[in-house]
């Protein structure tokens, strides 16, 4: 076969792999999970939206104290919320999963060219789009992660247009330019942390600069050279700061304040999650600086470590030969993946929810671990190992495909052989943090429903499954606290709940009607509600009719004896009434089901202070905040027992 | 006897604490934990993580440091 038969098949597998991605997409949009951050972001785009239709006049997106919107540029969530306004679509999420998987399909086309402009070859392109659909984590939310997938395609592509931008030094075509403009531009658009791709551009001129000293003689030297290239960089500069912020409101009242606030937000967000981490409960801002070099570890596809440890050893070898702008744009690549993490680890960056926010190196990470499987199929020094070396590489790709294929839509909870499996890591690590195994309960809730009267309850705000449907009101309540609602079926994640409980298996309810799994894992529970003895007990207690309400929870600990919010709740009014004998049993018992169970701590805080022991009441005190120094409930009773020690 | 005696008169001394704890019994009307906290401050300091300036000194040092290692790799393979 000639070469330039090869070139083509290579390309042609390339725009097949393309084209199959793009059916599998459109055959699964449909069918994809709603995500918890899908109710946050799209409310928000609507009032983006709407800024721009009265011209300003509703300010609403401008002003978002609690959940920090205005800082997002979120221009796909904003794009979803205009095409849906404009064109009177009704199932407006998806039209979001449409275009995420728009979005997706753009990846993998950029990573794919990224592919080719470093190892030469489509055949690399075409390993990469497989691998990229076969990585769990990254495909699992393409249809629903309007921010994390897009912002990941536009860095790709910046990263894409600065290797040819480098390639094509001194004379860059404007082509380049203008790409690298838009791709940094979008890049900022959808989250201002796209401003990295400057720094990249500023990082690879000065490294081709040292690797070609002569460049910088004849730039200098030559004014139409040198003209042209500071044209070049203005109109990238231009291009890629301002052009990305036109569908952004809030960076559009002060362009050059505002995103850079916004950027410094991004980098120590405030917001702080309940993460589990290694089998403990972590506030995300105060996890370990290994939490995401753990997270790559045990979440990355098999495929992606074996091919990421071949391009190493590959790297390594090609130190021993003389230099040359192929170990150049490799170590360009490499850098652009592990420099972002780096990063944030430095810094001490809130994380949060896996590696999802550090989705956007993957891509990089599939292209550096498919050039080092073609390179070992390729190599010729180790023929006899090549083979199987590269057999064993695509032969990893087939348990991704396996998990994707029994796990869709809640396909991106994936852990690798490393750690031992999902099965393994359950109850050790966050689960299903976006709540993708809630659309199955609620289908199955619907149908159960029917056209009776509900109220459901659920420990997330994923609302659409329920809002267009009028015998259904919805209820928001914690797990543990679900007796304190009124609602008469509950869906809910099994999210939230602390490690030890899941171990011991005294978590679920007794009302529980189905549990749904997700590879033999606890993964959401439908519950139904026969009565309402633990709510109403709660309501009276409130009323201070300790006699009925504990009657009534008495019945309800009956039915289920491993509700520790009733000990919580029965402990209260004993405490409230007094009993203390009775209220040290409670405790005592409910401790058995939740030892770390923080409200345990608050009321046996306030007995030793109703008691004046004040001293004893800030010893647990202490113990409390050193479980969760977040518990805002304790902290008046903490106010006052210092006060009573003058501390 | 005086023991008995000593026994109730201890025990009616103590009476007025007794009612008064009583009395002071406390209901505690929020006790839910929350799962994620936003923009509310921890009751005691919580590890913080490094601010702005150190995030130019790192992007600094770390383009200056790969620049250099490279500089010097690249040339020390071209000899």
């Amino acid at each position: 076969m000639s070469s330039s038969t090869n070139i083509l098949t290579a390309r042609n597998t390339f725009i097949a792999s393309l084209s199959i991605a793009a059916m599998i997409l459109l055959f699964l949009a449909p069918k994809a999970a709603v995500n918890v951050d899908e109710l946050l972001h799209y409310p928000h785009a609507q009032k983006v939206v709407n800024w721009y239709f009265t011209g300003g006049e509703d300010a609403s997106c401008l002003h978002t104290p609690v959940h920090n919107l205005k800082y997002y540029g979120q221009s796909v969530d904003n794009l979803t919320a205009l095409i849906n306004r404009v064109f009177y679509i009704e199932n407006e999420y998806l039209t979001r999963h449409f275009t995420g998987a728009f979005f997706f399909w753009l990846l993998l086309f950029f990573t794919g060219r990224l592919a080719k402009e470093l190892g030469g070859s489509y055949w690399i392109s075409a390993l990469v789009v497989v691998g990229l659909m076969l990585t769990p984590r990254l495909f699992g939310q393409s249809f629903g992660n309007l921010k994390d997938i897009p912002f990941g395609a536009g860095y790709i592509a910046g990263i894409l247009f600065i290797v040819r931008f480098l390639k094509e030094m001194p004379t860059p075509k404007w082509t380049t330019v203008v790409y690298l403009g838009l791709a940094i531009a979008f890049t900022n658009s959808v989250r201002i942390g796209g401003l990295i791709l400057f720094a990249y551009l500023a990082a690879g001129l000065a490294g081709i600069l040292l690797l070609k000293p002569f460049l910088l003689k004849y730039i200098v030297t030559t004014k139409s050279c040198f003209v042209r290239l500071t044209g070049q960089f203005l109109a990238v500069a231009a291009i890629g700061y301002f052009i990305g912020l036109l569908f952004w409101p809030y960076a559009l009242q002060n362009v050059f304040h505002n995103p850079l606030e916004s950027l410094s937000v991004m980098e120590h967000y405030k917001v702080s999650i309940k993460q589990i981490f290694e089998g403990e409960v972590v506030w995300s801002s105060q996890l370990p600086w290994n939490y995401l070099p753990k997270w790559f570890l045990i979440s990355s596809p098999e495929f992606l470590l074996l091919g990421f440890i071949y391009f190493l050893a590959f790297l390594t070898y090609k130190f021993t030969k003389p230099a040359g702008e192929q170990l150049f744009f490799e170590l360009f690549a490499l850098f652009t993946a592990v420099f972002p993490v780096v990063y944030v680890v430095a810094i001490g960056s809130n994380l949060y929810s896996g590696i999802r926010q550090m989705l956007f190196v993957v891509p990089v990470l599939v292209v550096l671990a498919s050039l080092g499987a073609y390179q070992v199929f390729k190599a010729k020094k180790i023929r006899r190992l090549a083979m199987p070396a590269f057999v064993v590489f695509v032969a990893l790709m087939l348990l991704p495909l396996v998990h994707q294929a029994k796990t869709f839509p809640v396909d991106y909870v994936y852990f690798n052989a490393v750690s031992g499996g999902n099965k393994k890591v359950w109850s050790n690590y966050e689960y299903d943090y976006y709540f993708h195994g809630i659309k199955n309960a609620a289908d199955d809730l619907i149908e159960e429903i029917g056209d009776e009267e509900a109220l459901v309850a659920m420990n997330c705000q994923l609302t659409n499954y329920f809002e267009k449907i009028q015998n259904i009101d919805f209820q928001y309540t914690r797990y543990l606290e679900r007796s304190s609602a009124d609602w008469d079926y509950g869906i809910f994640g099994v999210n939230y709940i602390h490690p030890w409980m899941l171990k011991h298996e005294n978590w679920a309810s007794a009302k529980i009607l189905k549990t749904y799994y997700h590879k033999g894992n606890p993964l959401v529970v439908l519950i139904k509600r026969e009565d309402k003895n633990d709510f109403q007990g709660i309501q009276e207690l409130q009323k201070r009719n300790w006699e009925e309400g504990e009657k009534l929870l008495y019945k309800a600990l009956e039915v289920e004896p491993n509700n520790v919010w009733l000990f919580v709740n029965l402990a209260n009014s004993k405490l409230a009434q007094g009993d203390y004998v009775a209220f040290d049993e409670l405790l005592e018992k409910g401790r058995a089901i939740y030892p770390q169970y923080e409200p345990f701590y608050l009321l046996e805080a306030q007995k030793y202070f109703d008691q004046q022991n004040y001293s004893a009441s800030l010893n647990v005190l202490n113990q409390l905040i050193g479980i969760n120094p977040r518990y805002q409930n304790a902290a008046p009773l903490l106010k006052k027992v210092k006060e009573k020690l003058n501390k | 006897m005086k023991r008995i005696i000593a026994m109730i008169g201890l025990f009616l001394m103590g009476l007025p604490t007794l009612l008064m704890a009583q009395d002071q019994g406390t209901y505690i009307d929020n006790l839910g934990a929350q799962d994620s906290s936003y923009m509310d401050e921890a009751m005691a300091p919580v590890e913080s993580a490094s601010g702005g300036n150190s995030t130019v000194i790192i992007i600094v040092v770390a383009v200056v440091v790969i620049a250099a290692a490279a500089f010097f790799l690249l040339k020390k393979k071209k000899k």
